[in-house]
């Protein structure tokens, strides 16, 4: 094939040069053969040409061989076993197996290009949420006793609140929760802190107390919780794949070259 | 001579397996070192060379021509060495010896004092301009020309694809063609005449 691309960049006198020598060794394909024999036929020049290349042909062929000055045996004092080479035995597999992996690491650095490209906010937000969803649920666990709690109380006692000592209380609530929500191992802690509020505050601020939870729930997503792994997906993969896969590639291509350099 | 007998003998191990591989391969090793040597003492070298290598190589021979895999160490061999002294250029011995002693070989019983002088002028005026040649190019031209091989064991033992061998050997021979055009007068009738009739 890359015969076919270098022919396409030569002159038609190299080409036809080339053709004439090829010729001349019988080393043409009939197809060409016949189209220079054609083009022999027509032009005197091309044939003087080819009478000249001949004629140099034949005066290095008329060359003298030399005899071997002296017999270049080997001493078998000297020489042991020829020495085993089991890189060289997996040089064809090695061959492959690069080829193949560069192969895979053009497809997958060209997929991940394409990803990242189309998909790279999705991906963002995707890896954004993954933390935070876990961590919503672990403050739903947590508070999900208080505010049943609060909700008993505000039935016994139904007292209205001053305005100061509702947010006093919203405050402290907004103040505990992110503090005391982070496992569910410390969730009695949550709830007894959730406890003192409702005990601190008169029977009216139980109803403010209702209002004070629904509002931590939003913001409650605290940045110290520990982020479970991503699930593997094939996107993940695709992600990392260039590097692993860059990684054989260059430790294959060493060892072919090393056991092509053997043999 | 079975040849892959002898070579699996050798693989394992037996010199003298081996020693008449060397015996039956040393003269076209050494030919083919000297034609692109130029000299018969680095020629001599890079040939025990390479007869070492492919010994201590020779397991990793994995069957098909053993003379191309042999042609390919010594051309390696000889490759290594002309590298070697263009970084450290020396002065050969060679050019010093007797020039008739270089060329006893070409005497024969039934030539004249005159034929054998012509004769002698021509192989001269051909190895000079082989020398002259690029590397690759001499040595493809060397295995095609000199040793007959076909561009596609060209091709094998130098480990270049079959259109590179074509390339290299239409350039060879346009550069060998120019330089001859000197020696016009040693040349044989034939190329000569061609010449002359050219407008």
């Amino acid at each position: 094939m890359f015969d076919y691309l270098r022919d396409l960049r030569k002159s038609a006198k190299q080409q036809q040069q080339e053709a004439l020598h090829a010729y001349l060794d019988d080393a043409l394909a009939p197809k060409a053969r016949r189209r220079f024999e054609q083009a022999l036929a027509r032009d005197a020049a091309l044939r003087a040409r080819l009478e000249e290349a001949r004629q140099v042909q034949y005066a290095l062929r008329q060359l003298p061989r030399r005899p071997a000055p002296r017999n270049f045996t080997l001493d078998p004092a000297a020489y042991g076993r020829p020495q085993a080479a089991p890189l060289v035995q997996a040089y064809p597999a090695l061959r492959v197996a690069t080829a193949f992996t560069a192969f895979l690491f053009v497809i997958v650095l060209a997929a991940n290009l394409f990803l990242s490209g189309g998909l790279g906010a999705g991906q963002t937000a995707v890896l954004s949420d993954a933390p935070q969803a876990p961590a919503a649920v672990a403050v739903m666990e947590t508070e999900a006793e208080p505010i049943a709690e609060i909700a008993v109380l505000t039935e016994e006692t139904p007292v209205e609140a001053p305005e100061e000592e509702i947010a006093q209380t919203e405050a402290l609530a907004v103040e505990a929760a992110p503090e005391e929500a982070p496992t569910a191992a410390e969730a009695p802690a949550l709830e007894a802190a959730a406890e003192l509020v409702v005990t601190e505050t008169d029977a009216s601020a139980a109803d403010a107390a209702a209002p004070t939870t629904r509002g931590v729930e939003p913001e409650a997503t605290p940045a110290f919780y520990p982020a479970p792994l991503p699930e593997p997906s094939l996107f993940n993969w695709i992600h990392s794949g260039p590097l692993v896969l860059g990684i054989l590639l260059a430790l294959l291509a060493a060892l072919t070259l090393a056991a092509r350099r053997q043999s | 001579m079975d040849e892959a007998a002898i070579i699996k003998q050798a693989q394992r191990g037996n010199v003298a397996a081996y020693n008449r591989l060397v015996i039956h391969y040393q003269e076209i090793v050494y030919n083919v070192a000297y034609r692109i040597m130029s000299e018969p003492q680095a020629a001599e070298d890079a040939a025990q060379e390479a007869f070492i290598s492919a010994y201590q190589a020779l397991r990793r021979f994995r069957g098909g021509s053993f003379k191309s895999w042999l042609l390919r160490i010594v051309t390696n061999a000889c490759y290594d060495e002309l590298r070697r002294r263009k970084r450290r250029p020396q002065s050969s011995l060679d050019d010093l010896t007797d020039d008739n002693e270089s060329f006893a070989f070409l005497r024969s019983p039934n030539e004249g004092p005159e034929a054998y002088q012509e004769r002698r002028e021509l192989v001269r005026a051909l190895e000079h301009c082989l020398e002259a040649l690029p590397e690759d190019q001499r040595v493809t031209a060397v295995l095609c020309d000199v040793e007959g091989f076909s561009y596609q064991e060209i091709a094998e033992i130098t480990r270049v694809s079959l259109g590179t061998v074509k390339s290299r050997m239409s350039r060879a021979r346009a550069k060998l063609q120019d330089c001859l055009q000197g020696f016009r007068e040693l040349l044989p009738a034939a190329y000569r005449l061609g010449n002359e009739t050219r407008p």
